[in-house]
């Protein structure tokens, strides 16, 4: 048992550590990591508070029917499928990905000490999320339930909920881990992940907008219907469902049932966590050897090959070449600084499909139908919009905010290399366009698709979105240029944990939000907004251009 | 082709000096071995030499252009490999050479000659489609080692450059080495392999505690310390110091 507590503390001590790890001026801060989280977690206070104000609504219809369980069976099994699928992408780092394996590997420690200390610190992390939505549970059925019944129900139950996901996601993980070659890639499973992730929180944004469209009588038949998911989920998260009747039996006044369901509840979290460890056993370190060697060696090159691969291109465009495909092919820069500038548009085109396929009665049809952009208002207002979407978009776009950080210790190349810092540095801003304009022309699409703006208003709104997202660029650049963080171990501290990705996005949105209240008030005429939008935005980009230009080189000697 | 002239460098707001008032020359046709023990200011003085740190104080030139002042012109006249490989992990072995190749401004047709050439030297043209990431340590060695001496550079600086090669391409580096400096080229090499050093260099720059303990001629050196070998030399210098 010490040597779990041992191996659990440095497994955690190593994860907390890169967490709250923040380097301000050079030095590391885990002051101001841990203010950024709290201000993190302080933001997701509205968010448990809006799960608050719909649960609770759907609490009290439900209760008065008879069919409680049924939904906090559902809020439960929601809260397991996120689990899960938070486990499937954490999961892999702490137990195939992470640095340590190798040195662990040869200590005299049991094989299940080891997989019982990574699995708990998996389980920490969990524990965030369902110690959250236990918690708004709580207060949401304090009116229904006895406190004192349901203060052992909600303990019991915040305990036992992330056992079950994250015994399917690790067992899932370790089972493909031994059998399947094709994701034992720390590089192709993250992209696999993040995109599938990505889809699902596509599909459970539109799926939960449907969801809370029902009335109470189509969703009580949803639910009572046993529609092939909810069952399924009702199965697969058994001791949810057991949970969620420990609770009904709790409002029915029956505290012997409830607490015998509740009981329940965590002897099948504690046989799947049995289950576990047979499997684990079985199949983790066998996956885990030669984990190393796995990694993206391509087809054998012939010497005639290599002559033929050989092709000369100017030092920019080449420089330029080599920024993307360090970027595409970096899994955490790539999800982090590339698809979200491009997840913005693809929502926003996804949530106008729909609207097509509305009746010209429908409310929305209607207002989007009462837009006339030939009235110099609204034309108006709709160039402060752009301006104002062109630079929330521009500062999502953080290729170029961290892009010395990525360097990390590669940032000597830089240093040596027989070519200017400026041209350097132009090449990374060029990367960086090359991902945001395209993002921005697929919004610009998406609007003239459903606004069909007069052409002079269209060419206007390019006109000023161009240079906004160039300046962004430039601008995160010169960020980067300031405070680089450069000594990292895992590129996720370059990407995620860096201050300047903040100071860009939030600055981004203050300037965006600045720009939007005062175009509001005083730019009232198409040809005002425009000479001003049009004038600031390249006013600010020649202003990012010269600090680069004039400052760029002196920058870049300061950082060593 | 090298010199350097009182250079000194401190870090950050420390009162010790990385780097202490040192100077020494590489002429052409000479190797320099440049050996010290760990936190001497061996890298810290190949980083000055490169461009990569600012010095202090004083001047270092190479080929005549002055790396602070003419630092485009400097760094095109050498080839370097840093102390660690793992570089643009990445990118393909062959999308490595080709990027060093446009930063140098080096032809296709000397490209194509020096890549065939030095991938069968290292034995490396099988795995230039593969990303450097699934390379082995001498591998990524050998393809900083490529991508350095792509440009064909009058000056080789290489800092530790036999970590990690296995026998057979450690020795095909120091004949490359050798045969460089023979033809009218010189070499600037930091080791901690001190029977490398004492069978290849032709120079020693001994450095201790950011100071220059000894330069010149190994022979010079031996004769100081009544014929001992280098390795008991460097023993007894750098105990004392």
């Amino acid at each position: 048992m010490r040597k779990f507590w041992a191996m659990f503390r440095i497994f955690l001590k190593v994860i907390v550590g890169q967490m709250f790890a923040i380097k301000i001026g050079g030095k590391e801060s885990k002051v101001v990591g841990i203010i950024l989280w709290g201000v993190l977690v302080l933001s997701i206070a509205p968010l448990l508070w809006l799960v608050y104000y719909m649960i609770s609504g759907m609490y009290t219809a439900f209760a008065e029917v008879g069919h409680l369980d049924l939904m906090v069976a559902m809020t439960l099994n929601i809260g397991s499928v996120l689990i899960f699928m938070l486990s499937l992408m954490a999961a892999p780092a702490i137990f195939y990905f992470s640095k340590d394996v190798e040195y662990i590997l040869p200590l005299p420690v049991k094989p299940t000490t080891i997989i019982s200390a990574k699995f708990a610190v998996a389980l920490v992390f969990e524990y965030v999320l369902a110690v959250g939505l236990v918690g708004v549970m709580y207060v949401a059925l304090w009116p229904h339930v006895g406190v004192g019944l349901l203060t052992f129900n909600m303990i019991l139950t915040a305990l036992t909920l992330p056992i079950l996901p994250m015994v399917y996601s690790t067992v899932l993980i370790m089972l493909l881990m031994r059998f399947v070659r094709f994701v034992r890639n720390p590089d192709r499973y993250a992209y696999i992940i993040g995109l599938l992730s990505l889809a699902f929180a596509m599909v459970f944004m539109f799926a939960s907008q449907d969801m809370f469209t029902l009335d109470e009588d189509a969703l009580i038949a949803m639910l009572t219907g046993e529609p092939i998911a909810a069952t399924a989920l009702n199965y697969l998260f058994l001791s949810n469902n057991l949970a969620a009747r420990a609770i009904d039996a709790a409002t029915g006044l029956l505290p012997v049932q409830s607490i015998a369901f509740q009981l329940l509840s965590v002897a099948v979290a504690l046989a799947a966590l049995g289950i576990f460890f047979v499997i684990a056993q079985a199949t983790y370190f066998k996956g885990i050897i030669g984990l190393g060697e796995s990694s993206s060696a391509g087809k054998k090159m012939t010497r005639d090959e290599a002559i033929a691969g050989v092709v000369g291109q100017g030092a920019f465009s080449s420089y330029v070449k080599k920024e993307l495909r360090l970027l595409f092919r970096s899994p955490i820069a790539f999800m982090n600084s590339v698809l979200m500038v491009l997840f913005m548009p693809v929502v926003l085109i996804i949530s106008v499909v729909p609207v097509f396929t509305l009746g010209n009665d429908d409310p929305m049809m209607e207002m989007l139908s009462a837009i006339d952009l030939t009235d110099a208002r609204t034309a108006a207002i709709a160039l402060i919009a752009v301006t104002v979407l062109a630079l929330v978009t521009g500062g999502s776009a953080t290729v170029t905010a961290t892009a010395i950080s990525r360097e990390g210790r590669n940032f000597i190349v830089m240093k040596y290399l027989p070519l200017r810092y400026q041209t350097q540095l132009h090449a990374k801003a060029m990367s960086g366009l090359l991902v945001v304009l395209p993002g921005l022309l697929l919004v610009f699409a998406a609007l003239f698709w459903l606004f069909s703006p007069p052409i002079l208003l269209a060419i206007a709104a390019i006109l000023i979105a161009v240079p906004c997202a160039i300046f962004l660029n430039y601008l995160g650049l010169v960020f980067d240029l300031l405070r680089p963080k450069l000594n990292w171990d895992n590129e996720a501290e370059a990407v995620k944990q860096n201050v300047n990705v903040l100071l860009m996005i939030f600055g981004a949105m203050g300037v965006a939000g600045g720009v939007g209240v005062a175009g509001f008030f005083w730019l009232h005429t198409p040809l005002m907004a425009f000479v001003v939008l049009f004038g600031g935005s390249l006013l600010l980009m020649a202003f990012a251009l010269w600090l680069v230009l004039a400052q760029g080189s002196r920058m870049m000697r300061k950082i060593y | 082709m090298l010199s350097i002239s009182n250079v000194s460098k401190t870090y950050g707001n420390s009162q010790v000096k990385a780097v202490d008032t040192i100077s020494l020359a590489v002429e052409s046709k000479q190797i320099l071995g440049f050996i010290g023990p760990n936190g001497a200011g061996k890298t810290t003085t190949m980083k000055m030499v490169t461009g990569v740190l600012e010095p202090d104080a004083g001047q270092i030139t190479i080929n005549g252009y002055d790396i602070m002042a003419a630092p485009i012109e400097a760094k095109q006249s050498f080839g370097y490999v840093p102390d660690s490989p793992d570089m643009f992990l990445r990118l393909k072995g062959l999308e490595y050479l080709n990027f060093m190749g446009d930063m140098y401004s080096v032809d296709e047709t000397t490209r194509r000659e020096k890549i065939a050439h030095m991938g069968d030297i290292f034995e490396m043209t099988g795995a230039l489609n593969s990303r450097i990431q699934s390379y082995s340590h001498g591998m990524r060695q050998k393809i900083v080692i490529m991508g350095a001496l792509l440009h064909n550079p009058g000056l080789w600086i290489l800092d530790e450059p036999l970590t990690g090669l296995d026998p057979r391409s450690s020795f095909q580096l120091k004949e490359m080495m050798r045969a460089h400096a023979e033809s009218g080229n010189a070499v600037l090499f930091s080791t901690h392999m001190l029977e490398v050093a004492e069978k290849l260099c032709d120079k020693i720059a001994l450095i201790n505690k950011g100071r220059i303990v000894f330069f010149g001629e190994l022979e010079a050196l031996k004769a100081q310390y009544n014929q001992l070998s280098l390795e008991d030399i460097f023993m007894e210098v750098t105990a004392r110091a």
